[in-house]
C-alpha cells in the first residue's frame, strides 16, 4: 500500500516536472521576461499544490527554480546565477511556491475530511432513524447488529445486552464471546485504528447496558461512540417496552382475578344469607330444644364463618383493585383488641389470652372494622398454629409515631426465608400446608389492610420462643 | 286484646330469601307479603296496607333504588328497610338519600332484621301519630336533654355549650335519630351544597361533639358511626 502512494507520487512529480520543464520552454520561446515566466511557473505549481499536494509541489517549485535559472537568469542556458538580484527573485519564487503549497495542502486536507465526516454522520443519522422505525420484539440484539453493520458498513458488529445477557454478532468479527463483554465489565472504552477495530461501552447515564465491538471499520472514534449510543437508546427502549408490556400484563392479571373473586364472593352471599335468615330465624323461634337447637346453632356458626370467609375474599379483591374506602375514626385500641378476643372467644380451643398494655391509654387512626378483622385474624392464626393449649400473648407498645400490637404463640416457627413470603396471598408455609387448616388468604388481609392504614406488617419467630406477628398502626393522622 | 301484626311487605328476587324470609318473618310475628321485583311491590302496596317494606337493592326490572324513590313519593307514611350484599357502597347512601329509613347487609341475623323492622315502624307510627303542632323540638335521650328550638343542650342538667357548626350537625342527627344520615346529606345540611365532599370538616365535628356528649368518646353512645355511610344518632329506647 505504501509503495503504491509512493509509486503515485513519483509519477505526478515525474508529469509535474514534465509540465514545469514544457512550459519553461515555451515562456523562453514567447520571448517571456524573467518576472513574466516566474508568474506562470508559480501559478503551475499553486496548480499542481492544489491538486495533488505537498510533496509533489515543492519537488515541482525546485525544478521550477532551475528551468527559471537555465533558460532567464543571466548567463543564459547555464545553472549559474551572476546578479545577485535574480538570486532574491528565485528564492522569493521557491517561498512563495513552498508556501502556497502548504496552504492549499492544509486546505484540501480539512475538505476531505469534512467530506468524510459529512459522510459518517450521513450514516449515522440513517442509522438512528432506522432504529427509530425498529419493530418491538424477540432478538433486539441481532436486528440492532445487523442493522449497525448495513448502515455504516463496517466489517463485522458484536454486540452484548447485559439486561438479558444475549450476544449477537452478524459479519466478519473473529472476537471471543468473553472479549465482547469485556467493555462492559472493565467499562472502557478502546479503538486500534491500526485494525479497524473498536469496543464500546453501551450506557445510559453512568450505567453500563452492553458492550458493542466493530471490527474492519474506517469509522472515526467519535462517531463509533455515537453509534454505541443509538446501540444504547435502542437497547433501553426496548428493555422499557418490554417492562411495561409485563407490568401492564400482571395488572390485567390481577384485575381479572379480583373480579373473579369479587364475582364469587357475591355469589355466595345469596345462598349464605337464605341458610343464615333460616338457621337464625329457626334459634329465634325458639322452639327447638336438645339435638335439634345444637345442630342449627353449629349451622348457624358455621354459616357465619363461612360469611367471614367470603369477606375477607371480597376485602382480598377490594385491596388489590384499589377499590377498598378505609374510614378512619379515633380507636382506642385496648377496647378493640377486646372486642376481637370476644369475637374469637368460640374458636379459642382452649388457648388462654393474655392481653398486655402499655401504661397509656393508646388511641390510633383505623378503620374499626378493617382493624378488628386484622386482629381477629392474627388471633385465629396463633390458635392455629400455637401448641395446643398453650397461652397467646397480645402486647400494645407506644412509639412516638405509632402503636405496634403483638401477637404471640408458642410452639410454631417460621424459618427466616418464610417470613415475607406468609403475607402473600395463598401462601401457605413448607410446615403448615397440610397439618393446619387454611386458606392462605388470611395474613394477606392482615399486610393490606394495615399498609391500607400506612402501617407495617412482619414476623418475628424463633423455635424456642414460639411466633410473633407485630403490627404497626400511626398514632395520628396522616391524611384520611 | 290480640296485639295486631305488622305487615312487612318483602321485596326479594332470589326465591330462597324470600321464602326464607316469608317463613322466618311470619313465625316471629309479622304478617308477610312477598314481591319478586319493584313493579309488582309498587302493585301489592296499592292493594295493601303495609307498615314496612323490605326492599333488596339489586333487582331486575326497576331495581331497588328505583323502587325505594316510587315507594317513598307515593306512600311517605311506610318506611323503606333496604337489604344489600355490599355494605359501605354508594348505592345504600342513595338509597338513604332517595327516601329508605335504614339499611340491612346480607347475609343478616335475624335478630338484627327483626330489630331494625320493629325500630323504623314504632318511628313512623310515633310520627304519623304524634301532635300535629309541628316538629318534636324537645329531644330527651339516656342523660341528654336537647332543645332544638332554643338550641340548649343539656346533660344530666347541666348545660354544654356548643359551636354554631357542631348544634348544626347534632340537630341534623336528632332530626333523623335512628336513622343512618350519610356523611353527604350532613355535609350539605350544615355547610352546604358544595361541601359534601369535605369529610375531614365532618369527622372534626362529630370528634368535637362526642367529646362533649359522651362519657368515653372512643365508645360512644349517642353518635354512632355507620361504617362508610355516615353517623346515627341513637334512639330514645335503643
Amino acid at each position: 500500500m505504501i509503495s503504491k502512494s509512493i509509486r503515485k507520487t513519483s509519477l505526478r512529480i515525474a508529469a509535474g516536472s514534465g509540465a514545469a520543464v514544457l512550459v519553461a520552454f515555451l515562456s523562453y520561446r514567447a520571448d517571456f521576461n524573467l518576472s513574466s515566466a516566474t508568474s506562470v511557473q508559480l501559478c503551475l505549481v499553486a496548480a499542481i499544490a492544489l491538486r495533488w499536494g505537498l510533496i509533489e509541489a515543492s519537488a515541482v517549485s525546485l525544478l521550477s527554480v532551475v528551468c527559471i535559472d537555465f533558460f532567464f537568469a543571466k548567463p543564459l542556458f547555464v545553472f549559474f546565477v551572476n546578479d545577485a538580484h535574480d538570486w532574491i527573485a528565485l528564492g522569493t519564487f521557491e517561498t512563495v511556491a513552498i508556501l502556497i503549497s502548504t496552504l492549499s495542502n492544509q486546505v484540501g486536507h480539512h475538505a476531505r475530511e469534512a467530506e468524510k465526516r459529512q459522510a459518517q454522520l450521513q450514516k449515522l443519522y440513517e442509522l438512528s432513524e432506522r432504529l427509530l422505525l425498529l419493530d418491538h420484539g424477540e432478538a433486539v440484539e441481532q436486528r440492532l447488529a445487523n442493522l449497525i453493520q448495513s448502515t455504516l458498513n463496517v466489517g463485522g458488529v458484536a454486540l452484548w445486552n447485559a439486561y438479558d445477557f444475549n450476544l449477537a454478532r452478524c459479519g466478519d468479527c473473529n472476537l471471543s464471546d468473553q472479549e465482547v463483554r469485556a467493555a462492559c465489565f472493565a467499562n472502557t472504552n478502546e479503538d486500534d485504528p491500526a485494525v479497524g477495530l473498536s469496543h464500546r461501552v453501551l450506557r445510559l447515564g453512568t450505567r453500563a447496558i452492553g458492550s458493542l465491538s466493530l471490527c474492519g471499520h474506517t469509522l472515526d472514534p467519535s462517531s463509533v461512540s455515537a453509534a454505541a449510543s443509538l446501540a444504547a437508546i435502542a437497547i433501553e427502549r426496548e428493555h422499557s417496552f418490554s417492562t411495561k408490556a409485563t407490568a401492564e400484563a400482571a395488572k390485567q392479571s390481577e384485575q381479572l382475578r379480583s373480579a373473579i373473586l369479587d364475582g364469587l364472593a357475591h355469589a355466595f352471599k345469596s345462598p349464605l344469607t337464605t341458610i343464615m335468615a333460616s338457621s337464625s330465624g329457626l334459634l329465634a323461634m325458639n322452639t327447638l330444644a336438645g339435638t335439634e337447637k345444637k345442630l342449627i346453632d353449629l349451622i348457624d356458626r358455621q354459616a357465619t364463618h363461612l360469611n367471614d370467609l367470603t369477606n375477607h375474599l371480597l376485602l382480598t379483591a377490594k385491596l388489590d383493585s384499589g377499590g377498598l374506602k378505609v374510614s378512619r375514626e379515633e380507636v382506642d385500641v385496648a377496647q378493640l383488641i377486646q372486642s376481637s378476643v370476644d369475637a374469637c372467644s368460640y374458636e379459642l380451643d382452649g388457648h388462654a389470652i393474655d392481653v398486655r398494655l402499655a401504661g397509656l391509654q393508646s388511641m390510633v387512626w383505623a378503620d374499626r372494622k378493617l382493624f378488628q378483622l386484622a386482629l381477629v385474624q392474627l388471633l385465629d392464626n396463633a390458635v392455629k398454629y400455637g401448641s395446643p393449649g398453650s397461652p397467646i400473648a397480645i402486647g400494645v407498645q407506644q412509639g412516638r409515631e405509632e402503636v405496634l400490637i403483638t401477637v404471640k404463640n408458642e410452639g410454631s416457627f417460621i424459618p427466616a426465608g418464610e417470613r415475607e413470603k406468609v403475607f402473600q396471598r395463598f401462601y401457605r408455609s413448607s410446615g403448615s400446608s397440610g397439618a393446619t387448616s387454611g386458606t392462605g388468604i388470611g395474613l394477606s388481609v392482615v399486610k393490606r389492610i394495615t399498609e391500607a392504614h400506612e402501617g407495617r406488617a412482619w414476623v418475628n419467630s424463633d423455635p424456642v420462643n414460639g411466633t410473633t406477628f407485630v403490627i404497626t398502626l400511626p398514632r395520628v393522622a396522616r391524611g384520611a | 286484646m290480640m296485639e295486631q301484626k305488622s305487615k312487612v311487605l318483602v321485596v326479594e328476587d332470589d326465591t330462597g330469601i324470600r321464602q326464607s324470609l316469608f317463613e322466618t318473618l311470619g313465625a316471629l310475628g309479622f304478617a308477610v307479603g312477598e314481591a319478586s321485583n319493584g313493579e309488582e311491590a309498587l302493585l301489592r302496596l296499592r292493594m295493601v296496607d303495609y307498615n314496612a317494606v323490605l326492599l333488596d337493592i339489586a333487582m331486575p326490572g326497576m331495581g331497588g333504588k328505583e323502587a325505594c324513590r316510587r315507594i317513598h313519593r307515593s306512600y311517605p307514611q311506610i318506611p323503606v328497610v333496604m337489604l344489600t350484599v355490599r355494605d359501605g357502597e354508594d348505592d345504600v347512601v342513595e338509597s338513604l338519600e332517595l327516601g329508605a329509613s335504614d339499611y340491612v347487609t346480607k347475609p343478616f341475623q335475624i335478630r338484627e332484621l327483626t330489630a331494625r323492622l320493629r325500630a323504623v315502624i314504632r318511628r313512623h307510627q310515633a310520627l304519623s301519630a304524634g301532635p300535629s303542632a309541628g316538629p318534636v323540638t324537645v329531644f330527651a335521650v339516656g342523660d341528654l336533654s336537647l332543645d332544638i328550638a332554643h338550641r340548649r343542650v343539656e346533660k344530666r342538667g347541666k348545660e354544654i355549650i356548643l359551636a354554631p357548626k357542631e348544634f348544626e350537625t347534632l340537630r341534623c342527627l336528632i332530626e333523623n335519630a335512628g336513622r343512618p344520615v350519610p356523611h353527604q346529606h350532613l355535609l350539605k345540611s350544615v355547610w352546604g351544597p358544595h361541601y359534601s365532599g369535605e369529610r375531614e370538616y365532618l369527622r372534626t365535628i362529630i370528634n368535637q361533639l362526642r367529646k362533649k356528649l359522651e362519657d368515653d368518646r372512643t365508645r360512644p353512645v349517642y353518635i354512632l358511626t355507620e361504617s362508610h355511610i355516615g353517623y346515627r344518632f341513637r334512639e330514645n329506647d335503643e
